[in-house]
């Protein structure tokens, strides 16, 4: 039986990187605003009039600080709600640099310039290139556009401004970059880890798989061989109807084993087939219905149920209805024929199935049902 | 016209079909009689298929490749009783005749007990569930699948494998009359969600009057 087989989640191993890498960005990001900032904003108190706008953007800077920790914490994504936070960012730097003379601004008493691309980057780290891009390019137009409307300064002041501008979110934007590289890179990892899980469980199935053959023609060699013997020794009349009812089911359990080897999406419905076709052959008409999607079953438990819907098929004289119904919790075969009541007597004890059996005059009707609820 | 007397027009575009109807129709109790037929929907549209009182609709005839819902959704809309008569053995193909306001939903397969049940039934507006879409209501997984309960399900699943009321019967320990009335209460159940239609609305009033449902449990 196919058991999961490891339990490696390969798919955490690009998220782990990722997260690590986020929580160090929002970590300087924390440090440089109250490290650094924090001080700043409170020597600007006696100096800058009014001083509340640079207390609020502060403010909304550490709740911003605040909600994206908790997102972290919680592994939220949260993609949509990073970007408003990230015009929050944006809007408090703003704020912060109004009451900023205009030859201080992108200097140390414009604390928040280098601190709203810390933020910006550790908000929209999952963001493409393009995006964090696009937000430092929107710091700076914003903090041009205040410089502009200020009046600008002498040169000399603007030359220092130009900078400490490109000096900063040159290096964040480098940083973005590395973030990128990173990614890749993670993604990378995870394609390898990926592979090597997917070589481990083909060998592990095909270990299984072989192991589950083995048991099956050790189950054809109790039933079919006796037949054989029997026939060849002349202990057994072909003409007998049992005889030939015995035939047919073994040759219905060969088939299915040879139907197992094949790789079909839907092997229950597959491997039944397997015994319609016998039936078939026999001068049995059947129709089969099948409802529900496609799921999985350990392999055991359809061995069961297709042996006992087999079993059945092979017995019916003229016609069968064969019906497979898959709902959330149980799968059922059933099948209905004009089949002696004594038909299902040859059929091993199932172990994960239920087996129940109707009949009436003409009618043998077995539904076997995974996975059985009444206990033995 | 008879009083009593059901008339019926097929849209079916074999005439092996078409035989076959009317042969199962004339050892009816009730007499049924076909007064129009024809390949495509057209024969419906058109006197004397205009009036008859059940429409046989094969779903997919062969001048079209897809299955012709839109013929099925005007027909209903006109106030039709169509009953759907097809090859097509899909579940969602079942499920979406019904929201649309199928009578029923009938596969080739099984006609040959079922057509005429199911012709009686659509003639007074009562339910009718043969196997194939009991199977298709016990996969249902739509959001907006009615709520049925443990029993329901139960004989759903028993009928759509057994198509034998006597061995679900016999199965489920109940008498062959139970067995009719729990499919009858699903039939309703699924015509009283999804997309309005006169059908749905004749098959509830016809159910409270027979006593099936009360007015309440809508």
């Amino acid at each position: 039986m196919a058991e999961p087989l490891t339990d490696v989640p390969t798919e955490h191993v690009r998220d782990r990187l990722l997260h690590g890498a986020r929580i160090a960005i929002l970590l300087v990001a924390v440090t440089v605003q109250f490290g650094e900032c924090l001080p700043q904003l409170l020597a600007n108190r006696d100096d800058h009039d009014p001083w509340w706008p640079e207390l609020v953007a502060f403010c909304l800077l550490a709740l911003v600080a605040a909600t994206a920790a908790v997102a972290l914490v919680r592994r939220s994504v949260c993609g949509p709600r990073s970007r408003v936070l990230a015009v929050v960012c944006l809007l408090a730097g703003v704020l912060a640099s109004v009451p900023v003379p205009v030859n201080l601004l992108l200097a140390a008493d414009d604390w928040s310039f280098g601190l709203v691309g810390w933020y910006g980057l550790a908000l929209l780290f999952d963001a493409p290139l393009r995006t964090i891009g696009t937000f430092l390019g929107a710091h700076l137009a914003l903090t041009a556009t205040e410089v502009l409307a200020k009046g600008v300064p002498p040169s000399i002041v603007t030359a220092a401004m130009a900078i400490a501008a490109v000096s900063v979110c040159g290096f964040q934007f480098a940083v973005a970059l590395a973030a990128e590289l990173f990614r890749r890179t993670a993604a990378a990892a995870e394609d390898a880890s990926r592979r090597e899980e997917e070589v481990r469980t083909r060998e592990a199935i095909a270990e299984n798989t072989h192991q589950d053959y083995q048991a099956r023609y050790a189950m054809l060699q109790d039933s079919t061989a006796p037949l054989l013997t029997g026939l060849a020794q002349g202990t057994l009349d072909p003409d007998d109807e049992g005889t030939r009812r015995r035939c047919a089911i073994e040759a219905a359990r060969m088939r299915q084993l040879f139907a197992e080897s094949d790789d079909v999406a839907d092997s229950l419905v597959h491997e039944l087939r397997a015994g319609i076709d016998i039936a078939e052959r026999h001068g049995v008409s059947v129709h089969l219905a099948v409802r529900g999607a496609v799921r999985d079953i350990p392999r055991r438990a359809r061995h069961e149920l297709v042996d006992a819907a087999s079993v059945v098929l092979a017995s019916a004289r003229t016609r069968a209805r064969a019906t497979v119904v898959r709902g959330a919790e149980t799968v059922r075969v059933s099948v209905v024929a004009d089949a002696p009541a004594e038909a299902v007597r040859g059929l091993a004890d199932p172990e994960l199935i239920e087996i129940t059996r109707t009949t009436d005059e003409e009618r043998l009707w077995v539904e076997a049902v995974w996975p059985r609820t009444r206990s033995r | 016209m008879a009083a009593d007397e059901i008339t019926v027009t097929v849209v079916d575009d074999h005439p092996a079909i078409l035989v076959g109807i009317e042969h199962w129709y004339a050892a009816a109790p009730t007499p049924i009689r076909v007064v129009a037929s024809g390949s495509t929907v057209k024969a419906a549209w058109t006197p004397p298929g205009d009036s008859a009182d059940v429409v046989v609709f094969d779903l997919q005839l062969s001048s079209q490749g897809a299955p012709s819902l839109g013929d099925l959704r005007r027909l209903v809309d006109a106030g039709r009783r169509v009953i759907v008569y097809t090859m097509r053995e899909d579940e969602q193909v079942a499920l979406t005749c019904l929201d649309l306001g199928a009578f029923t939903f009938l596969t080739k397969t099984e006609g040959a007990d079922h057509l005429v049940a199911a012709t009686l039934a659509a003639g007074e507006d009562r339910p009718y569930t043969p196997p194939a879409l009991a199977g298709a209501f016990s996969a249902n997984t739509r959001s907006d699948r009615p709520k049925l309960s443990v029993r329901e399900e139960e004989v759903l699943v028993e009928w759509f494998q057994c198509e034998s009321r006597d061995l679900v019967a016999q199965r489920l320990d109940i008498s062959a009359k139970t067995v009719t009335t729990y499919l009858d209460r699903v039939r309703l159940k699924y015509a009283n969600v999804g997309r309005p239609a006169r059908s749905k609305a004749a098959l509830m009033a016809r159910a409270i009057q027979d006593g099936l449902v009360q007015v309440d449990d809508l």
